[in-house]
């Protein structure tokens, strides 16, 4: 025998007392209580009660909201009938309710538009004009929807029935697509009619087929309070993605009509996969299973594309899933899998599974070499992001295996040739090069690494050589003509060095005279000057004056004098007459617009290593300028250039000065702030050891702060290189570990071995003044 | 979540040429200035294709987790909206369109 459920007994609360039981009071406090709780049942049995007792005004007003209240909560529930039977039970009860409006409107709800029309003719009186005119709007739109309503139903001075023929003519010129006609007829609608709005949408949905966005902006004028609403937001652009669907869904409201419109052609199995999207917690994983769990509302391939796009950000799970998906061959799974472990930077793993597919995919087959190719520069790839998985040797390997595969891939060359280099395999870099270029012998970047080769490996006539050809692909590049120039005259004072003096000329002058780098613009006319003085013929010097001429900023071009002194080895004597020439000048041009300060800063910076030293010993003679060159037209980065073109040029003094000016400058800048810290402890000292060190604490920690960390690491190279004065032994506390560790050895600051500190001669003591001792012997 | 093929209209076989010219043909189409949206898409699309190096790249290593909206889009189909072409449908699309405005109503 089936066990009877037991009846559970609600508590009772006191707003449930029954009607009959309260006072009049009572009664009035529970009918407001419940109208402010929509309890509309109850609170009409509340008013019918009060009603009994006295017919007040305020009692009746309570009865016909709670009427209301109640009718529309029916209607809610399209239960128009019931709302309608309500309604007139009121006004039965209470006939000076105001029920006109809540009729009208539960007829339209209902469908019952005739009727809504007769109905209207009785009461248009008691409606507002705004009321009115929203109902006569709506009457339009039914007659041309046709919906049963006739203009029969209208008076025929109605506005709705006067302007009936232009809006039908208006709609049957819009079937003929004539634009003209069109505009013509829609002028004749009057914008003071019900029909006013079928202007609107008849010229949003002419241009509708030809620009959804012009469309778009007519129909968007159509408010959601005309009765043309919901048709023209079913043809409005707004709709890029169904976000708005979803989140409608997700708050368990009524979608837009866009969208009730779209979703007719949902199956319900469809409705029920978008339910689930709209209760998405947004992990792949929940989305694959919500594909999963619906799998017939998806066609094959759709499914497939999902899975093969979804499973890649399921992370580890992703194996497990893929495995037991029949639709994947082994090589997709591989791909997946590797693909998933990248997403979760599992790197290594990623590596190994690309490993995999390949295998799978075999390496016989010269239709798939380029695919090999690609996967093995991808592992390359994420080899570089484990570096503690893989060693160089395997990287560069790996790139040699997929050039071996996909020989034409230029930029593989380039960066394998790069990656041996880094990694001092200079033997290797050279073949790589040399193989790339008979590879590739008309690629330009290749010939151009090839030429840096050549040019690093002192090979300036092959560098030359190389740079023709570029010339001969690309006549405009620069960088090609540049070196070009560059190699001519290395390799024209090498020749003069060896007193190959023919020779050498020979070389000069087959430097192209078109370069643009001002570091070579009149370069070549030293050169053959330098080359004559050589041979102690003094007409070089006018060859000599003429190249600087040429160059367009004189400082430079006194200091490419004076560095070709140098490098063609000059006799003292000439270097110290081309030193003094560019110190006096330097003098005078102390206040110039700052472009010839910047080429300089420049040139220093990106000085090749073999004529550095040189550059170096000639940039001595600059210090006074540097030290009182006007900085204030640099920005910041051209300021921190400054800085470390003067450190690299060992001049301290200088850079001393030039950063504490512009510090001053740019006064937030911790990066100014440390090489003014720096420069004045490498200058002689000039600060405390505990000082210092307390403070390039602090700007360390705001150069973190602000993620500067490519400047701490070339700092931190710089102080390794030059060192910094011992800390003061008296406060331990500044000699932290990450001080020590990164700024590398220690150096004594030189104090006896100082040229510039003149060791105090000992004064002579003068004799002081002594009591006599009598009774000493001495 | 359509593919660059698909925005762009060719077929996955398709040759440099003919992915050019398709790209070509879609951003007269669309214009930037008028559809920066839809343009940025068509951009997107043949940025990613428009080399045999670049299809195979795709191929292999791209993967874009779709969106619900993405997978919603693909049960609702195509948006193939088109303005009803006679009197008859246009009426019968308002008529419709006025018993879901009528069901808003509110007194």
């Amino acid at each position: 025998m089936a066990a009877r459920k037991k009846k559970r007994r609600r508590r009772p609360s006191h707003n449930d007392a029954s009607p009959q039981k309260l006072s009049v009071a009572g009664l009035e406090e529970r009918g407001a209580f419940l109208l402010r709780e929509e309890k509309y049942k109850e609170a009409i049995d509340c008013f019918k009660q009060l009603l009994k007792h006295e017919h007040k005004k305020h009692y009746f007003q309570g009865l016909e909201k709670a009427y209301l209240g109640r009718a529309t909560a029916l209607a809610g529930q399209s239960m128009y009938k019931e709302a309608l039977a309500m309604l007139d039970t009121l006004n039965n009860r209470y006939p000076a309710a105001k029920t006109d409006h809540h009729k009208l409107t539960l007829l339209f709800q209902s469908e019952n538009y005739q009727e809504a029309a007769a109905f209207y003719q009785l009461c248009h009186d008691q409606l507002s004009s705004d009321q009115r005119q929203q109902i006569e709007a709506l009457f339009g739109a039914l007659l041309l929807a046709g919906t049963g309503v006739t203009l029969m139903d209208f008076p025929s001075a109605s506005p709705i029935v006067r302007f009936y023929p232009n809006a039908v003519a208006a709609l049957e010129v819009f079937f003929t697509g004539d634009r003209g006609a069109l505009t013509e007829a829609l002028r004749q609608v009057p914008v003071r009619s019900p029909y006013r709005d079928v202007r609107l949408l008849l010229d949003g949905l002419h241009h509708f087929p030809t620009d959804k966005s012009r469309a778009g902006d007519y129909l968007k004028k159509i408010g959601k309070d005309s009765p043309y609403g919901v048709f023209a937001a079913a043809y409005s652009s707004d709709y890029e993605s169904c976000d708005s669907l979803l989140n409608s869904i997700a708050e368990h409201q009524k979608v837009d009509s866009f969208w009730e419109l779209r979703l007719r052609s949902v199956s319900p199995g469809g409705v029920k996969v978008l339910k689930d999207l709209a209760r998405f917690d947004g992990t792949p994983i929940q989305l694959y299973k919500i594909i999963r769990r619906h799998e017939r509302c998806f066609t094959a391939r759709d499914k497939r594309t999902l899975y093969k796009n979804i499973l890649p950000f399921c992370q580890e799970q992703a194996v497990d899933i893929v495995k037991r998906l029949p639709m994947f061959s082994a090589v997709e799974k591989y791909r997946i899998a590797a693909l998933a472990a990248e997403q979760d930077q599992v790197f290594d793993i990623a590596t190994s599974y690309w490993s995999e597919y390949l295998d799978e995919i075999g390496f016989e087959d010269p239709d798939k070499w380029r695919l090999v190719a690609m996967v093995l520069r991808h592992q390359v790839d994420l080899m570089k992001k484990a570096p503690y998985a893989y060693s160089p040797q395997l990287i560069l390997n790996t790139l040699m295996d997929s050039l071996a595969y996909d020989p034409d891939h230029a930029q593989t060359w380039l960066e394998a040739s790069e990656y041996a280099k880094q990694y001092d395999q200079l033997n290797r870099y050279y073949a790589i090069i040399r193989d790339a270029v008979k590879k590739l012998p008309d690629n330009v970047p290749i010939l151009l690494a090839a030429m840096k080769a050549s040019r690093n490996r002192g090979a300036h006539k092959k560098a030359a050589e190389l740079a023709a050809r570029v010339l001969e692909l690309d006549p405009i590049n620069t960088t090609a003509l540049d070196s070009s120039v560059a190699s001519r005259l290395e390799h024209g004072r090498r020749l003069a060095v060896r007193k190959k003096w023919a020779l050498a000329e020979e070389q000069i002058l087959a430097a192209d005279t078109r370069v643009r780098s001002v570091r070579l613009v009149g370069r070549k006319q030293i050169c053959l000057g330098m080359l004559f003085l050589l041979q102690q013929n003094e007409s070089g010097l006018q060859h000599i004056d003429d190249g600087r001429r040429q160059n367009p900023y004189p400082l430079l071009g006194h200091l490419l004098v004076a560095l070709e002194a140098r490098l063609f080895g000059l006799p003292r004597q000439r270097q110290k007459t081309f030193d003094t020439s560019l110190r006096n000048y330097a003098k005078t041009s102390m206040s110039n617009d700052g472009k010839e300060l910047r080429h300089l800063i420049s040139w220093i910076l990106d000085s090749e290593d073999k004529n550095w030293l040189l550059l170096k010993k000639t940039c001595q003679t600059l210090a006074n300028y540097f030290s009182k060159t006007a900085v204030s037209q640099l920005s910041f980065a051209e300021s921190l250039s400054l800085c470390l073109a003067l450190e690299r040029m060992d001049l301290i003094a200088a850079l001393a000065s030039c950063a504490c000016r512009l510090k001053t400058k740019f006064p937030d800048e911790p990066e100014l702030k440390l090489w003014c810290l720096l420069a004045s402890a490498w200058d002689k000292n000039k600060v405390s050891t505990h000082y210092l060190y307390s403070e390039l604490d602090t700007i360390f920690e705001e150069l973190a702060e602000k993620d500067r960390f490519d400047f701490i690491e070339q700092i931190e190279q710089t102080i390794k290189q030059r060192g910094l004065p011992r800390p003061d032994p008296f406060y331990p506390e500044y000699i932290e570990e990450v001080v020590l560790d990164d700024l590398g050895p220690f150096t004594m600051p030189e104090i006896a071995h100082d040229e510039h500190i003149k060791p105090k001669k000992p004064r002579p003591q003068e004799p002081k003044n002594r009591q006599l001792n009598l009774f000493d012997d001495e | 979540m359509k593919t660059p093929y698909e925005i762009l209209g060719v077929s996955e076989n398709g040759d440099d040429g003919e992915i050019k010219k398709a790209y070509l043909d879609l951003v007269r189409r669309f214009p930037p200035e008028r559809y920066p949206h839809d343009f940025q898409r068509i951009y997107r699309a043949f940025e990613q294709i428009k080399t045999a190096q670049e299809r195979l790249s795709h191929r292999l290593f791209y993967c874009h987790q779709p969106e619900p909206s993405d997978i919603a889009t693909l049960l609702l189909g195509e948006d193939t909206r088109q303005v009803p072409e006679s009197r008859e449908k246009w009426q019968q699309e308002l008529a419709a369109s006025l018993r879901l405005f009528c069901r808003e109503l509110t007194p």
